[in-house]
């Protein structure tokens, strides 16, 4: 578990840093055309790498090469997270999609799912990689909110009445168990409303 | 339905949800439950079960998590002071007071004599 948390904590440091030479780049690409604009020779460094190497192409290719990097970072989910958590859901007949931001899809049945929010590390807490789940929205809840908020209450999840979903925040050695209550929640409340 | 098969179905309910908890979050609950009606600070907490004056990662990460479950009610009373305690509205803590206040009063004396023992060292 350790490990896999320093997995995280380290892939949310290459995104930062990923993140941080995009915008960077993008800086440095504004302050030399605005230079070239107007003709300033204030910067002189402008003139000596503009006249050496073609140097607006080697700028627009280098944000593109590290805006893709970043994007396929934001995109997938660390290796090792995946192995943890794919295989898992799989073994159990579930299907799961991923999407962008680090957000994993699982579905119960084709139209029955819930997703997994991966915050590889937060800084307000401190803690490396915490898994927020959150319920399909569960379009009836309005009918029976006493019923929602009971079996919220059965599987330790928070009823979120306004967004009709069941939500919860967990670590990673939790994540196997909790989702499964997850499950159990969104079934037992389906199976209600049928 | 029996009411033995309905509490049964409770335990079980609270057996398998509390399973799924880290085990730092199990201590937190076992020892709010003991103590109840009583609320703590974060540094009495940290001191009951067992950490050592590491009161500010409870404050930002589990309890808050616990919070958002609604299994635990945190009252901010200021910016660095916060009163915890069990939330006895919640079913499954109901029950888990009952249990642990019916036959956990050994424990529950030792959770108190700490708790006066770090009131008078403060």
């Amino acid at each position: 578990m350790n490990n896999l948390q320093n997995v995280a904590k380290q892939e949310y440091f290459i995104i930062k840093f990923l993140e941080i030479s995009v915008l960077c780049l993008a800086i440095i690409l504004v302050i030399f055309f605005l230079s070239t604009m107007f003709k300033s020779d204030s910067i002189q460094i402008t003139i000596i790498l503009y006249d050496s190497i073609p140097f607006y192409g080697f700028l627009i290719a280098s944000i593109g090469f590290v805006g893709g990097l970043t994007y396929w970072r934001w995109y997938r989910i660390p290796p090792a997270l995946q192995n943890a958590l794919i295989p898992y859901f799989e073994g159990l007949g579930f299907i799961t999609k991923q999407t962008l931001f680090h957000i994993l899809r699982v579905y119960i049945t084709p139209d029955i799912y819930f997703q997994i929010k991966i915050s590889l590390h937060k800084f307000t807490s401190n803690e490396d990689c915490l898994f927020y789940m959150e319920s399909m929205r569960l379009l009836t809840v309005f009918q029976n909110p006493g019923e929602f908020k009971r079996i919220a209450a059965q599987y330790l999840l928070c009823p979120d009445l306004v967004r009709q979903k069941f939500t919860t925040t967990c670590e990673l050695e939790e994540v196997h168990l909790r989702s499964l209550l997850l499950t159990s929640a969104i079934k037992e409340l389906v199976r209600i409303q049928k | 339905m029996l009411m033995t098969d309905l509490d049964s179905k409770m335990v079980y309910d609270l057996l398998i949800a509390f399973s799924s908890y880290t085990e730092l979050k199990r201590k937190i609950l076992v020892c709010l439950a003991h103590i109840y009606p009583q609320a703590v600070s974060g540094s009495q907490l940290s001191a009951l079960i067992g950490y050592s004056g590491q009161a500010r990662t409870l404050y930002r990460g589990v309890l808050d998590r616990l919070k958002d479950d609604t299994v635990i009610l945190l009252d901010k009373l200021t910016s660095k002071l916060y009163s915890i305690r069990i939330n006895h509205d919640h079913p499954l803590m109901r029950l888990l007071i009952e249990i642990s206040q019916e036959n956990g009063l050994e424990l529950k004396t030792k959770y108190l004599t700490l708790l006066q023992s770090g009131e008078m060292n403060e």
